[in-house]
């Protein structure tokens, strides 16, 4: 199936605004109560906000301009900073999007890693089944 | 003393252990087998004296040493806002 694309100029603002949210993730998360913030609201499951306003535009689409975005930052982005600017730049459009933090045990180490899952389209990067990465739920208490 | 789980903490079964983490701190810790099951007992709502009960028998040790496990274990989750202390009403 044929991928529809996006105009070179909407291309290239759909990129600078991935570099604005890729700044702005690496800020707030670096600020404990815009991190307990953002994170809170990020993990919450993205119910979808509002209609679509952006037409056809597809979840790929802006993956690829936050991951052009990135490659156009001073510091390497950690997969929070980009799975948060994910989140936002999805939900602003109107489509769904969850971030998720997981870890895993890998030898004497445990590693974290953060990644987005879109229920309403295609999954990407790493999907709940094939990421070997666990992902952490809040605590339930009562 | 009663002890409650900030709601900006997440939780995850690892095979043999478990890890919480403060989203809030960016602090996690990982829980051997006495740590879950006193991090369950907190989320249940038990308090000090309930956990060091069932925690004795559960783990056929001396009072003493489930004690000083569960206070070493509790003042570390508090230092690293893993979990908060609840005053008694």
């Amino acid at each position: 199936m044929k991928r529809s694309d996006t105009p070179p100029v909407s291309s290239f603002f759909l990129a600078l605004e991935a570099w604005w949210a890729l700044l702005w993730a690496a800020i707030v998360i670096r600020v404990p109560f815009g991190r307990q913030m953002i994170l809170r609201r990020a993990i919450n499951n993205g119910a979808i906000i509002r209609r679509n306003r952006h037409g056809n535009l597809g979840s790929w689409v802006i993956r690829r301009a936050v991951g052009r975005g990135a490659r156009f930052h001073l510091k390497s982005m950690t997969c929070l900073e980009q799975s948060l600017a994910l989140v936002w730049m999805h939900r602003r459009r109107g489509l769904a999007a969850t971030l998720r933090i997981g870890s895993r045990r890998d030898g004497a180490v445990l590693r974290f890693h953060a990644w987005v899952v879109d229920p309403e389209s295609m999954p990407w990067e790493l999907n709940d089944q094939e990421n070997p990465f666990v992902p952490l739920a809040p605590v339930t208490c009562g | 003393m009663r002890y409650s789980i900030p709601e900006d903490v997440l939780y995850q079964e690892l095979p043999g252990e478990a890890v919480v983490l403060n989203l809030a701190t960016a602090e996690y810790f990982h829980l051997n087998s006495l740590g879950r099951a006193a991090l369950e007992l907190i989320r249940k709502g038990a308090d000090r004296r309930t956990m060091e009960e069932t925690l004795t028998r559960e783990y056929n040790a001396t009072p003493e040493q489930i004690r000083l496990d569960l206070e070493a274990f509790l003042k570390r989750m508090t230092e690293l806002k893993l979990v908060t202390t609840m005053s008694e009403a």
